[in-house]
Parts: structure tokens; sequence; C-alpha cells
């Protein structure tokens, strides 16, 4: 044998004890998954939502993110809104956004078909923009199946490394949650990481002041409205309250009420003050149950108006 | 197409599986082809430049060699270095200069709208124009003959490993390697795995997570950080020029290494210099040679009175800042770079021909940690310059450094994230430090080898940020 392969056999062994710990890696952030909210709450999807495949054409989901992980009070909703035929489920994935969303309502309601009746989505600044970002590795690992992968290509992830980072998302736990272990562990590591990540992450994304920002498109949007309506299902929108004032683009009026589609304006609330909030834009246990009811007695007038179907 | 991008490792994967099935010849032009298939992925249009300039200079310089008359070979040599230098002036000090003689019309009471470029600057042209420059140069001093060749120069110039932000390659060192079949030595697989995956480390784990910290600190109103803040934003931006550039060249080492080519190394341990020549002798060690032998010795070097010396050293400096960008902060990063030499050689002359790195370790380990932090020190402030959008803000930022102490939880935290992700780097850079080898992890036990990689591997998966930064070196 020749020092050339001799070598070369030695970087092979180094490469194994590599593999070896990346793959125990994997391991580790496959058990770590178990603990994490946004997993929990996907992988139950299928159970959580058995009544809905048994009823036809009843219940309610409602679809967000942290906004509405935070905002809504499951007991004050189940109270006001859940009977045997009308079940309720709540699925906010952190950070999730229009793209992700349209995703999710495919994969676990329309493919193993259990529709809700009722729709109830709740958005903030820019969730309904095009421009939102698409976290290619989260859409991979949790909103699709392999089927997606074109429409995703086609649609929304364009990039090639995007790409490779959305089917690495489906296979591997650790591409997946990413940001949720870094998160986790820095957070665990460092006091106060997350605070002081929070508000740089908020600064960061600003649009800088020299940059010219074009206006935001709504092709996603629509294509959630019309996959929604192809269902027969009814969808309501709910722009969320925050510490600040923000627009809702008048191009997200106009579509929602071309295909009759309700929004309901919560973002100022009757009795929710900057205290109902842990930051500018998540709230307070007590926020949530002020604005739960708040919003459980909108969504009951929209059903009412429309009643009998 | 960024090194740290799947792109790049497919387009690699495809590159070395056809170029060791190709005889030598045909190596060269397939490495062409796929070097300005690389140059053009971020824009068509400047493949145009960089080849019309490479057929200039191909021309040229066998003038050069051709020409018996001194004042032939002269002329020839100057219409390479009007090409070269007026590209360079036009398409990135154009707009520059303009800008300054506008505002300094206005102070002097004249109102003028000049007419100013609207071009983006291609990537990689301070690299590849020196490099071009540094070939008739040397072909005109006779040190170097004229390449017959098209193909060898082309492809010498496009290399892609180096291509876009170094090292910036002496002809005599690389366009011979091309001339002849590479010569594949065994060692060449392991050191290439060794480079490619501390550069990703480099990049992906060191860089882009310093990246948010430093601009975090940057983009913000100077007047109202604390002296921690901006001392953390300062570190940032130390780390994070220093892992994306030594990154990259890192990267660029490596992938040549597996296609048979042997790069310098571009950065040895830079932040472990005990003085401001030992650092310029560890950073960005190419374009400091360059800048010896083309600029600071025919200015004169340091064979002249002293002051000429010193002159010469500030000089080329400030002219070193400004091949940075169009801007007075690398400028007056030149400046202080040039000031700070002038004035450790004013009063501590070295000992001539004595090797520095030799120099530093003949110190005592405190006194030399004790000038190593030093120099850190002193390099951090003139990383406050080089990233400082104004001299405005490199100076409330200064003034903030010394003035308002109060230790804040941002300054806390991203201590402790500066220390958690630099910290290993460090202290292995230090062990290679000592070794006095550059490539001695990879002469280490492979379990041990392993276990270093399997660090960087895991850091990289698991620590990636959510937004990559493009490499810094390529708006130079």
């Amino acid at each position: 044998m020749n020092s050339s392969t001799s070598s070369f056999k030695t970087e092979l062994r180094v490469l194994a004890v590599v593999l070896v710990a990346l793959l125990a890696m994997e391991a580790w952030a496959r058990r770590e998954e178990t603990r994490m909210y946004d997993s929990k709450m996907v992988r139950g999807i299928p159970r959580e939502t058995a009544p809905f495949s048994s009823i036809q054409k009843k219940g309610t989901l409602f679809l967000g993110n942290s906004l509405f992980r935070d905002g809504l009070d499951a007991d004050v909703l189940n109270a006001a809104l859940k009977t045997d035929r009308n079940p309720v489920f709540k699925l906010a994935a952190s950070g999730s956004s229009i793209a992700e969303w349209y995703y999710y309502f495919n994969t676990y309601f329309v493919r193993p078909q259990r529709v809700p009746e009722l729709v109830v989505v709740g958005f903030g600044l820019s969730h309904l923009d095009d421009q939102h970002s698409v976290p290619a590795e989260r859409l991979g690992g949790y909103c699709c199946d392999v089927q997606d992968a074109p429409r995703v290509f086609s649609e929304d992830v364009y990039d090639f490394g995007e790409r490779v980072e959305f089917l690495e998302g489906m296979a591997l736990s650790s591409v997946a949650n990413r940001e949720w272990l870094r998160h986790r562990f820095l957070s665990r590591a460092i006091r106060g990481y997350a605070e002081v990540s929070q508000e740089m992450q908020t600064v960061l994304r600003k649009p800088s002041k020299a940059k010219v920002v074009a206006p935001p498109t709504y092709q996603r949007f629509v294509r959630f409205i019309d996959s929604v309506r192809q269902q027969d299902a009814r969808l309501i929108l709910v722009a969320m309250p925050a510490t600040f004032q923000y627009a809702i683009n008048a191009e997200v009026v106009t579509t929602a009420r071309e295909k009759g589609v309700t929004i309901l304006d919560l973002r100022n609330v009757a009795g929710i003050y900057p205290k109902h909030f842990k930051d500018h834009t998540h709230l307070t246990p007590e926020g949530a149950a002020i604005f739960s009811r708040q919003l459980a007695k909108q969504v009951q007038q929209q059903a009412a108006a429309v009643a009998p179907r | 197409m960024v090194f740290s991008s799947y792109v790049f490792w497919c387009f690699f994967a495809i590159v070395i599986s056809l170029y060791y099935v190709l005889p030598h010849r045909w190596q060269n032009r397939m490495l062409l082809v796929a070097s300005y298939i690389f140059y053009g992925w971020w824009d068509y249009r400047f493949v145009a430049l960089m080849f019309a300039t490479t057929l200039v200079d191909f021309y040229v310089a066998q003038r050069i060699d051709d020409s018996e008359t001194q004042k032939t070979r002269k002329r020839w040599l100057l219409v390479s270095i009007v090409m070269n230098l007026g590209l360079l002036a036009t398409l990135k000090y154009f707009n520059f200069f303009i800008e300054n003689a506008q505002g300094l019309l206005h102070t002097m009471g004249f109102e003028i709208s000049p007419w100013t470029l609207q071009v983006i600057l291609p990537v990689g042209i301070s690299f590849y124009t020196f490099e071009e420059m540094s070939y008739c140069i040397d072909v005109y001093r006779r040190e170097l003959k004229a390449s017959r060749n098209f193909v060898d120069f082309a492809v010498f110039i496009a290399f892609f490993p180096h291509l876009v932000a170094g090292p910036i390659l002496r002809p005599s060192k690389l366009l011979s390697q091309f001339q002849h079949p590479r010569v594949w030595k065994t060692d060449y697989f392991a050191e290439g795995l060794y480079l490619v995956l501390t550069g990703l480390f480099k990049k992906i784990v060191i860089a882009d997570n310093m990246a948010p910290i430093a601009d975090y600190v940057f983009l913000a109103d100077p007047n109202t950080l604390t002296g921690p803040e901006c001392m953390v934003g300062i570190y940032a931006f130390a780390f994070q020029i220093y892992g994306d550039f030594s990154g990259y060249s890192s990267i660029a080492q490596g992938v040549a290494k597996w296609l048979g080519f042997d790069l310098m190394h571009n950065f040895m341990m830079p932040y472990f210099a005990t003085s401001p020549s030992d650092f310029w002798r560890r950073w960005h060690i190419s374009l400091s040679q360059w800048l010896r032998d083309y600029l600071y010795i025919p200015l004169g070097g340091n064979r002249g009175s002293g002051w000429r010396t010193y002159r010469n050293l500030i000089l080329t400096m400030v002219l070193g800042g400004l091949w940075h960008g169009a801007a007075w902060t690398f400028v007056l990063w030149g400046l202080f770079h040039g000031v700070l030499l002038a004035a450790v050689r004013w009063f501590n002359e070295p000992e001539a021909g004595e090797a520095p790195v030799k120099e530093s370790k003949k110190m005592p380990l405190l006194y030399r940690l004790g000038a190593m932090a030093l120099m850190f020190h002193l390099v951090c402030f003139g990383w406050l310059l080089f990233r400082a959008e104004t001299l405005t803000q490199a100076w409330i930022m200064t003034t903030q450094l010394f003035t308002n102490v109060e230790l804040t939880p941002f300054a806390k935290v991203n201590f402790s994230q500066i220390l958690f992700f630099v910290l290993p780097l460090m202290l292995v850079e230090f062990w290679i430090y000592l070794q006095d080898d550059m490539l001695a992890l990879t002469r280490v036990n492979w379990m041990r080898r392993g276990a270093a990689y399997a660090y960087c591997a895991a850091m990289m998966l698991l620590f990636a940020p959510e937004i990559a930064h493009e490499f810094i070196y390529f708006q130079f």
C-alpha cells in the first residue's frame, strides 16, 4: 500500500468520526424535538383533528403564528365556541406566515379530508406579504410532504441552496429545528440571551432608510384564500393587536372583499393596554383572555350572520 | 456563487470529476471555462471586462518581453498600468473623487452638478487587476518570461479559487503550476480537507454569527451606545472580518489543493501578532507582499533617510487602505496603520534580516502575551475606523469607549456570545502558533483530528445563522 492510499484511508477514518458525531447530534436533536412546542403541536395534529373527519364540514381552525400562540386562551375559546358538533383546533407555529399556513392547511386538513367549516387566521404587520421570509428547512420539516416539493420549488423556494435546505429539513431534525435548538442552547448558556436577541432581530430586520423598499405583493395570500374557498370553508382574517399602530394594506382589504373574506380588525381591543403585552406584539395570559373573549364574540356574530348555510 | 453555498459545491463536484479524467492541457482549458462560469454567476457582463483586460495584458507582456529598448519596454508597461489603474479609478474611485471635488468646490463657494457613474463594481476587480499588473511588472523587470500560451495565462488570472477575494498570487508562484502537469502529493487530500473545513467553520460559525452583533452596533446611533457596547461591536467586527476573509482564503487554498495546486497562506494567526510589522506579515499576506514589492520598495523602501522610510511606509499603507474602498474611513485606517508602523520603527529599529516570528518568539511568554493583547486592541481600533460609516461615527464611538462604561445586558450577552463562538478557535490557533506549523492539526492522531472536525461540522450545522452574509472582501 503506497503512502497516498494510506493518507486517504486515514482521512476516511477522520470523516467516519465526523459522520458518527453528526448522527449522534441528529439523535439528540430528535430527542429534544419532542419538548418543542411547535413539534408537539404539529405531531399532534392527526390525533387532535380526528373529530374533523367524522363531522362533515364542522369545526373551527385557528391558524397563525406566535401571535395566536400567546394571544389565544384555549379555555376561553373552547367555552365560547367548542361543542361536540364544532371542535376547535389551534395551529400556531412560531414565526410562520402565509406561505407556511397554506401548506399546513393543505397537508394536515385538505389532504386527510379534515377540512373545518371555519378557518380563522391571525396576522400582524407583514405576515400576509409575499416578501415575508420563508424558512425552507421548516417548510420541509413541518409543513410539507415530499409530494409538495415541486409546488414549493416553483412557487416559494427558488434558490438552489434553500431547496437543499428544504429537503434536509424533511430528513433531519437538526436542520428543521436549527433555529429553535440554537435559541434554546444559547438561552440556557447565556443569561438574558432571549431578550437581547429578540431586540436585535427587530432592529436588524427593519429595512434601512437608504434602501428603496418595493411595495408588498400578495400572490401567496390569494393562493391561500383560493385553497380555503375551494374546500367550501369560510375564512376570517384577524388583524392582531400590538403596542404600535400598523396599517392593513389596501390590497389585502380589496382582495378579501372581492373574495368574500371577512377581516376582523382587532388591532385595538377595548380593555387591552400596553401592560397586556410581553413585548410589542405578544400578549400576556391576561391579555390573551381579554382578546380571546372579544375574538370569540366576533366569530360567533360572523357565524350567526351567515347561518343557516 | 460563494464557497459557503451548496451551488458552489455542486459546481466543484462537476469540475473535479472532469478534471481528473482530462490530460494536462485539457485540464487548463476546462479550468478556464469553469472559472469564467464561476465569475459569470454573479453577473455575466463582468466576464467580458475580465476577458478584455486579460487579453490586453497577455499581449502587452509579450511586447515588453520582445522589445529591445528599455524605452519601449517602459511604454508598454505604462499601457498595462494605465489600463488597470484606469479601470479601477473609473469603476471604483471616480464617484468618490467627483463627490469630494464637489464638496471642496462647495466650501469655496462654487456650485456644480457633476456627472457621476451609475455602475456596479465588478466583483474581485481589485484582486485580478493587481495580479495582471504584477505579471506585466515582473516581465518588465525580467524576473519572468511572458507567457506565450493564452489559456495558461488566462486561467492563471481567472483561476476560480482565488479569483474574487485572493490570495493575490504572484505569477512566478502560480503561472508555472499551470504550465506544467500537476504533481499530486500524498498529503494534498488531508490538507485540503483541513483547509476547507476550517475555512467553512470560520465563515459560517465565526463570521456569520459575529456579523449581526457588529451590524447592530454600527447601525445604531453612536450617541446611544455605551463604551462596552461599542467595544462588543468592534470585537465582533474584528472576528467577523477575520473569519470571513481568512475563511475564504483557507477554502480557496483547500479547493486548489484538491486540484493539485499549492497556494500561499494568506493569514497566519494575525491576532497573535506582537507588533504592527508582525501583524502585516500575518494579515492578508499576499496584499502586504504586493504592496511591499510593487509600491514600498519602488518608492525607496527603507533605503533612504529615516524620514523617507517613514513617508514610504505611511504612503504605502494609505494606498493600501484606499485599495479596500473609496471612502475616507479606509484612508484613515491605512494612515493609522502607516503611522503605527512608522512609530514602532522609530522607537525600535528591527534587526536587519531577522525573521519576525522568531523575533517575537524570543520574548518571554508573559511579555509576548502582553504585546499580543496590546497589538490586538490597536488592530481593533483600526477596525473601528474601517467599519464606521463616517468619520463622525468613528469619533463618537471612540469617545464613548472612554467616557461611558455602563455594562448593559446587550454588552454582557454579546461578550458571552463572542466568547462562545470565538474562544475555541483562538485556543486551537494559539496551539498552532506555538507549534509554528500552519498545518499542525493535519499531523495529529486521526481520532483527535476527527473530534476537531466533528466539532466544526456540528457547529456549522447547528449554529449557521438564519441569514448568511456575503463575503466582505468581495466588495473590494
